[in-house]
Parts: C-alpha cells; structure tokens; sequence
C-alpha cells in the first residue's frame, strides 16, 4: 500500500507510534514534505472529521487521531519551516477573561491544528486587549473566543468592539464557541459565526481561508 | 457553623456512562476496547488522584441578600433572586476534587495526550457535581426535621456564573464562606483554584418555589436545558 496511504488509515485508527514510523519512512524517501501532510495526515484528519460529523465516531478516537496527527507533524515541521512550507492559516484563540474553563477551547485548537492551521492559544481568563493585540501581532486570519459562563460570555462583544475601535474588525474573522453561545449570540455580538464544536470551527475556517 | 466535610471516594467515583456523555458519547454506542481501556484508566486516576472535600455554612435570608446582590453586577430579574427571599433556609457549600488531578490533566494534554486529559477532565468534572449533590443531600438530611411536611420541601443548588447571578458574587461567597480552609482559592477574575470546584448555594423551600418560566433575560441566549430537567425532575419527586 502507498505509504500516505497507510499514515492517513493510521492516523485514523490512533496509532501515533505508527504513524511516527511511517513519517518518518517518508521523509528518507524524499516524498515532498507538502505531499506528507496533505496526502497523508490531513487526508486522514479529513476522514475522521467526516466520521465524527456523521457520529460513527466519537470524540475520544478523535483525539486518539489528533495525537496521531501531531507525531507526524512534530517529524515534518522543521522541515515546513526549512521549506517555507506555509500553514493554511493562522487561528489565535482563547477562553474569554473571567471564564477558565478551556477543555473545550483546547478540543479547537486540537482540531485546527490537525486541519493544517497554526493556532496562537492564549489560554484562558484572556482579556480583550490580548485578543486584540494578539490578532494584530501574529496577523491572525481569525480570533475565536470561548466561553462557558453565561455571565461571561457577554465579554464576547468587548474583544468585537475593540477589534472595531483598533480597525481590525471586518478584517479578521471572529468565530465563537461555548455551551451557552448560540448562532443568535453570534450575530448579535457582530461575530462572524458560531461553531458548536471543534469540528464546526475547523469547516468553516477552512472555507474561510479558501476564499480568502 | 462551619462544616468541613471529607467525602467517601466510592461516593464521588463518577458513573462511567456519565463520563462518556459529558464528552458526546451516545449513551449505548459501541465502543472499540482502546476507548474502554482509557476510560478505565481515567477512572484509576480519578480515584489515586481526587482529593474531595467540602465546606458548608448556614446562611440568613437577610446575609444572603447581600452575598448574592456581590458586586452589583448580577442581571435583572434573575430566578435565584425571585427565588431565595421565599425559602425557609439556605447554606452556602464550595467542594473540591483537589489541585492533583488538575495538574494531571494538563500533564496530559502537554505531552498530546489528548483523548486521556479529556477522559479525566470530564471524569473530574462529574465527580465534582457528584460531591456538589452529596453535599446538597447532606443537607437535606440536617434540615428535615425541622419541617413537618419535608415532601413539600424543595432542595436546589444554585452557582454564580449561572443564570444571571454574576460571578463576582463568589467574592462575597468566599467571605463568607471562606473556603480557603479547604484549599480552594479565589482569582482576581472570581475563578477558582483547584479548577475543579464547584461553589454555591443550596436553597431550601416549598418546591414551587424553584418553579420558573424561563423567560429571564438570561435565558434569551441559553440553550443549556438543565434548569428544566431539573425543575421537572422537582415536580417528580
């Protein structure tokens, strides 16, 4: 079987120390580094994405997979940096302040990760101006926030109205997660969209960047 | 008086249903052995590494009033503040599972241990409701005696963060309270440290009492269902 072939169905069965093996087989044959990662890792992320979405798999063998995925990312990032390889965005999230709770904000940068992005995690308790200084620091492509108070989520729509006041609202796309947020909240706070899960937030910032 | 409250760890062992749940899992999937044997393992960690102990102290309707008011910051109207003014007692409660299996947690996710911080995570966070509810039916127990017509009598915990009341209530809850004695502490944000607490009050009254319409302002952008689970499972009981 093509190798990429076999990391993208390891990768989906969890096995990291196999697809540690197989990345590595890779590189000393000289696959190019891109073909690695698309064809192999992402491809496998791909499908597990899709397994998940239609609930024939469930979150821990998701996160089995993504452990898997970073083993063969930690063999092939040197060599993206080496080759200027770039990530397919660049994602800067965190728990918004007064809230800790970040399992959930975790699970996203988990899955962004393994969708290829380059995610700036800024924790938790994380205070509008981070947000925003951050965004502006890294040249984010996206912030998403998270939060799983209901009292305060509403400090959601302090980092939107500062992106505003900083200009760089309407430049930088604002996605939101956390058991109290609906769509609702989304659109009302000026956030450009609501995902439910890790999962949500990795199709629609994938579609994002791609129009981009 | 203050009580401080050590826990039987085969109490606060959480339900292994409960733990797959909390993580999405439908209850009766099938489940391939690998994500069996994690849940065993969160399960052993929970039990080396749960430290649980509790905090409660009986409180005045007229003290209440002005722990809950906290900071002014609480949204108006709110259902605990329609709620406490009519109950016949209440006692604030903190419990914690400890700092150890915190840091076990991220121990796990900083050596990309995903799918084992996230089991223990959702273990940790269903053994802390569970001694939150020992503590609520510890409760129950001191007080019955004290109604002729204890059936009549709701029991139900409420926590800042929560359906409007803010957060910065802790504050005073903590005042009161002082948790610290247990080795939970207050962050400058009103979080608490170990991360898996839970804090509160357990409010006492004729069941009707906790029966709301949910059509508070701080329902409009809730779509957590429990309060309504919990007020149906008052009028079961």
């Amino acid at each position: 079987m093509d190798i990429l072939k076999q990391i993208s169905e390891s990768l989906q069965k969890g096995d990291h120390e196999k697809v540690a093996m197989l990345t590595s087989q890779a590189i000393e044959e000289k696959i190019p580094v891109k073909k690695i990662l698309d064809e192999g890792l992402i491809a496998g992320m791909n499908v597990v994405g899709e397994e998940f979405k239609h609930h024939r798999i469930f979150l821990p063998s998701v996160l089995l997979a993504a452990r898997a995925m970073y083993a063969g990312m930690d063999l092939i990032k040197p060599l993206m940096i080496r080759d200027n390889i770039p990530t397919i965005g660049k994602v800067v999230i965190g728990t918004i302040k007064g809230d800790l709770h970040d399992i959930g904000k975790n699970l996203v940068g988990i899955m962004l990760k393994g969708a290829g992005f380059e995610v700036i995690d800024l924790g938790n308790d994380v205070t509008p101006d981070r947000f925003v200084q951050a965004a502006k620091d890294e040249k984010a492509d996206a912030v998403g926030m998270s939060a799983l108070l209901t009292t305060t989520m509403t400090g959601m729509k302090d980092v939107i109205e500062l992106m505003k006041s900083e200009g760089i609202y309407g430049k930088i796309k604002v996605i939101i997660g956390g058991a109290p947020v609906n769509r609702e909240f989304a659109e009302q706070i000026g956030a450009d969209s609501y995902a439910y899960d890790g999962m949500k937030a990795v199709e629609i910032l994938k579609e994002y960047v791609k129009d981009k | 008086m203050t009580e401080i409250i050590k826990f039987d760890m085969n109490d606060i062992i959480p339900g292994r249903e409960e733990v797959l749940r909390n993580q999405g899992v439908i209850p009766g999937a099938v489940l391939e052995d690998k994500i069996r044997d994690l849940l065993e393992q969160a399960i052993r960690e929970f039990q080396s590494l749960a430290e649980p102990v509790g905090v409660m102290k009986e409180v005045s309707i007229g003290d209440f009033k002005d722990i809950y008011k906290g900071e002014g910051r609480n949204d108006e109207p709110t259902p605990v503040a329609d709620i406490f003014p009519k109950a016949d007692c209440m006692a604030l409660f903190a419990v914690t599972l400890g700092q150890k299996i915190s840091d076990k947690i991220d121990q796990h996710f900083k050596a990309n241990n995903f799918a084992e911080g996230c089991m223990l995570d959702a273990g940790a966070s269903a053994g802390a409701d569970q001694a939150a509810e020992i503590m609520q039916r510890m409760y129950e127990q001191e007080i019955a005696e004290r109604f002729d017509d204890f059936d009549a009598i709701g029991v139900v915990r409420y926590s800042p963060g929560y359906c409007g009341w803010h957060i910065s209530a802790q504050k005073k809850l903590f005042g009161f309270l002082g948790p610290e004695k247990i080795g939970i502490t207050l962050r400058e944000t009103y979080l608490m440290d170990p991360l898996k607490s839970v804090s509160g009050v357990i409010i006492a009254g004729p069941k009707e009492i906790h029966q709301f319409e949910n059509n508070y302002p701080c329902c409009e952008n809730c779509d957590d269902q429990t309060c309504l689970e919990r007020m149906q499972a008052l009028k079961n009981a």
